[in-house]
């Protein structure tokens, strides 16, 4: 499951930052991609919830703190 | 003797100021005491919000008692929150925070503002002018412990305060009610349990962080803001526009030391009591552009709004993409500006910076094609210099008292400008310019110079440190006029 959102994820994130050669991996957060403040986070966001079909609280929004959040949060939302 | 406590009690004409002389004995015989019970949690605990409590209650009277008050409805909206079943409930329960602290905020810092505007706009002067006097630190308290309510809601905070001296003590806390850095109930709250930690490397920090903040404030901010800033300002039509600019870049760089020299001030004081308050500046005139300026200047306060009132905004803009960004950007400058003070020249200067955000926005794609054209230095200067003289220019709002004074100024320097001037202002004014230049200068030395100082400082015998900063608070003592100037912050 993890490794069907990572590849999903990926071309999401190659595009939102700007970066074709970006490799999604659990610990990636805004320090390591330059292009990542807060208006690419909200695109970011914005496209998984509709490639993914789901919704983000902002509470759960919030908390995340880097990629794999993000990961374990879709996968708690698609169970 | 009777005279000893008259100036004990509050005096509207005397407030308790750091930079005071009684400030300093009192706070020197109450650190005599503090010091004895620095290892037991609940006696320093207390000790600490009775001084805190003490403080405000001689700057600010009894509002004093409001300030209680509205830390207890917090201390027990908190346990609300915590308590409650479903997010509908939670919501209500914040949202009666919410009222509380607005409203308070409200009434006491707009109120006669609102009325104002409001004749204003059917072309008449107010005929009221209610007499509202505003507690002093109300805007930083209210937003100190909002954060708490809010990270509890969002449980960022996982349990609520059990100890209400302790939450009291979080609202209250003496150092930095006044004008911040705003403390995270996160951040501080979580000090108070714990024992404390005082090494001689901490004491040096805090002695050199205390004395440079007075320098900055005395040396700096009072004496451009006296001998240059405040005179152009005070008539921008007797004053070429050459001299209207330059009092521009005085009033950024006046205004910098003023409250980064207060700011210093804060940390050094709270770091002696063993507490670590967050940083609330980091070089802000090395910013690349305003978006960097605000992650650089006034930390705390942006780091506030961008959590609590600009990320929810984006989060429910979000469908709208980069346009929902804009307008959160907008919404949060707009606030800003507004949280300042209560007159259209703090909303003005907040709109300003806010389209300076936005420009930074739309323009991204633009200014990374220049970026790859021209050499990265030349990109790097002409970048820092931009936002310098962005913030010069916006800085005349907020230094303003007035849209008239305001427009002045620009009128001078955008209709006036000579720059043949130069020479013949700087013989005129050889020592602010030099200050100026010198702020700059001290702006653009490495950290490492810093620490390196503060390293020599913390290793120096006590007699060693005593000494100096004997010298040092004799030297400012003296440049420190009996007409020095309040903290610019402290008016917020």
């Amino acid at each position: 499951m993890e490794n069907e959102i990572i590849e999903k994820l990926t071309p999401i994130f190659r595009k939102v930052f700007k970066e074709p050669a970006l490799e999604v991996t659990a610990t990636l957060s805004a320090n390591d991609v330059e292009k990542w403040d807060s208006l690419s986070h909200l695109i970011l966001i914005s496209t998984v919830e509709s490639e993914f079909g789901v919704k983000f609280k902002l509470k759960e929004l919030v908390a995340m703190k880097n990629a794999g959040d993000l990961i374990k949060l879709i996968e708690t939302k698609l169970q | 003797m009777l005279d000893f406590f008259k100036a004990l009690a509050y005096n509207a004409d005397s407030p308790l100021v750091f930079n005071s002389v009684l400030f300093f004995i009192l706070f020197t015989a109450f650190y005599g005491v503090y010091i004895n019970f620095f290892e037991r949690i609940r006696v320093r605990n207390i000790l600490l919000l009775a001084f805190s409590l003490y403080f405000y209650y001689k700057i600010s009277g009894f509002f004093v008692i409001l300030l209680v008050l509205m830390a207890t409805s917090d201390f027990f909206l908190g346990k609300a929150i915590f308590n409650s079943k479903t997010d509908s409930r939670k919501r209500w329960f914040m949202a009666i925070s919410i009222i509380v602290n607005l409203g308070a905020l409200c009434y006491y810092k707009y109120t006669n503002f609102f009325i104002q505007s409001w004749f204003g706009l059917q072309g008449v002067e107010s005929p009221i002018l209610l007499n509202i006097v505003m507690p002093v630190g109300i805007s930083f308290f209210v937003f100190k412990s909002l954060s708490y309510i809010f990270d509890l809601n969002r449980e960022m905070i996982e349990e609520p305060e059990n100890n209400y001296l302790d939450y009291v003590l979080y609202v209250s806390f003496f150092p930095n009610i006044l004008a911040g850095p705003i403390s995270k109930a996160r951040n501080l709250l979580p000090q108070f349990k714990q024992q404390f930690v005082l090494t001689e490397e901490m004491i040096g920090k805090a002695i050199f962080l205390i004395l440079t903040g007075a320098f900055k404030k005395v040396f700096i901010a009072d004496y451009l803001a006296g001998n240059f800033v405040d005179r152009v300002f005070d008539g921008p039509n007797f004053f070429t526009g050459f001299e209207n600019l330059m009092a521009s870049f005085g009033a950024m760089i006046q205004i910098y030391a003023d409250f980064s020299g207060y700011t210093d001030i804060v940390i050094g004081i709270a770091l002696l009591l063993g507490i670590v308050v967050e940083p609330n500046f980091n070089k802000p005139f090395l910013a690349k552009n305003i978006t960097d300026f605000w992650r650089r200047w006034h930390m705390t306060l942006a780091q506030w709004l961008n959590e609590y009132l600009f990320y929810p905004l984006t989060y429910n803009l979000r469908s709208l993409k980069k346009l929902g960004v804009i307008i959160a950007v907008f919404v949060t400058f707009f606030v800003s500006g507004f949280w300042h003070g209560a007159s259209w020249t703090y909303v003005l200067w907040g709109c300003s910076h806010g389209l300076a955000l936005i420009w930074d926005i739309v323009s991204e794609g633009m200014r990374d094609g220049i970026k790859k054209v021209i050499p990265k230095n030349i990109y790097g200067f002409f970048s820092v210099f931009l936002t310098f003289l962005f913030l010069s220019l916006s800085v005349v709002l907020f230094k303003s008292g007035d849209l008239k004074t305001a427009g002045m100024v620009y009128g001078k320097i955008f209709t006036d400008l000579n720059f043949s001037l130069a020479g013949q202002w700087i013989s005129l004014y050889s020592k602010p310019f030099m200050l100026m230049v010198l702020a700059m200068a001290l702006h653009f030395t490495p950290m490492t110079w810093n620490n390196y100082l503060v390293a020599r400082y913390s290793k120096m015998s006590v007699g060693m440190k005593a000494v100096l900063a004997f010298i040092a608070i004799l030297i400012i003592y003296q440049a420190y006029s009996s007409d020095a100037l309040p903290f610019v912050y402290l008016e917020f």
